[in-house]
């Protein structure tokens, strides 16, 4: 028989879909008859879901345009670095 | 038939890389701009913040693109990027190091080990009476208070969607360490989120529904 307690630590895995097929029957069964465990458990799914809404797939076109200029800018002054030692080594041998 | 533009195979694009191609670069930044800044902007809670580490992360994987031996996924790596420089931002802000143990983030439980009040289940609450927005605002403030480790376990499982090997990768965790610091994260952000639910909603905590009519996950 699951006390509450033990119910806590079975989330993650009751969620994850990993939980032995065993302990998953018993907690189903716990849930069944709890409404304290149930109402946690409906919870922590919802907290889960609703941090799942700040998952962006946009960046302000101004972001991507100062990043590109950015890169574009460190990238020529490399190879400009690299250009000066070339001559650099060119001069002194 | 035509191919899938996304993702771009790792191999060509790192190879294309080591040679600066101009493309590759811009496929490149095409391709993580958004993951990166997005996971930037949750880790470190600050826009001004998360534009510093876009920057950084692009010019870091550029630099450091020929010491990539292809040994886990070119994502992975760009994650494993962005969490550290996004973490370096905020390890020296004053706040929390560390969360409440598990049981204190639970509800009261009995001697005997079962649930000693009731637990306000909000998710029975009709939304014009508790809107998502009005959650999802109080979710990004306790994401902002939890300490470094488990703000990034979190950020990429639950809000970034990583699968768990890729976020042990990325961390470099093991399974169970990365489940224990998750399951704590989400218990202190519930817990969060119930305590705001149960003040604005005190009639919650009386009603506890009878098991029969509860909803069955």
């Amino acid at each position: 028989m699951l006390r509450c307690r033990d119910t806590m630590s079975l989330l993650h895995d009751y969620l994850e879909g990993t939980l032995d097929p065993d302990l998953r029957r018993q907690l189903d069964e716990h849930l069944a008859d709890c409404p304290g465990c149930l109402g946690f458990l409906n919870t922590y799914r919802h907290t889960v879901s609703v941090a799942g809404d700040f998952r962006s797939e946009d960046i302000p076109a101004e972001l991507r345009r100062k990043l590109r200029s950015f890169i574009k800018q460190k990238i020529e002054k490399r190879s400009l670095l690299a250009r000066l030692r070339g001559k650099l080594r060119g001069s002194s041998s | 038939m035509t191919l899938p533009a996304d993702p771009p195979q790792d191999a060509e694009l790192v190879e294309r890389l080591k040679t600066r191609d101009e493309a590759a670069v811009e496929t490149l930044m095409a391709h993580y701009e958004a993951r990166v800044f997005s996971l930037a902007l949750r880790l470190t809670g600050n826009r001004q913040d998360a534009e510093e580490v876009l920057q950084d992360v692009f010019w870091q994987v550029l630099r450091h693109i020929g010491s990539f031996r292809g040994e886990s996924k070119l994502s992975s790596w760009i994650y494993r990027i962005t969490t550290n420089a996004a973490l370096m931002k905020v390890r020296g802000r004053p706040g929390r190091r560390e969360l409440p143990l598990e049981e204190a983030l639970g509800p009261a439980m009995s001697p005997d080990g079962m649930i000693a009040e009731a637990v306000p289940d909000w998710t029975r609450l009709p939304n014009e009476e508790l809107e998502r927005k009005e959650l999802a605002q109080r979710l990004a403030a306790a994401i902002d208070e939890l300490p470094p480790d488990y703000r990034a376990a979190l950020v990429l499982r639950d809000v970034e969607g990583l699968p768990a090997a890729e976020a042990c990768e990325v961390l470099g965790l093991s399974l169970p360490a990365l489940k224990s610091r998750l399951h704590r994260a989400r218990l202190f952000l519930r817990k969060r989120l119930a305590d705001y639910v149960t003040a604005r909603h005190p009639a919650l905590t009386r009603s506890t529904p009878r098991s029969d009519d509860a909803a069955l996950p």
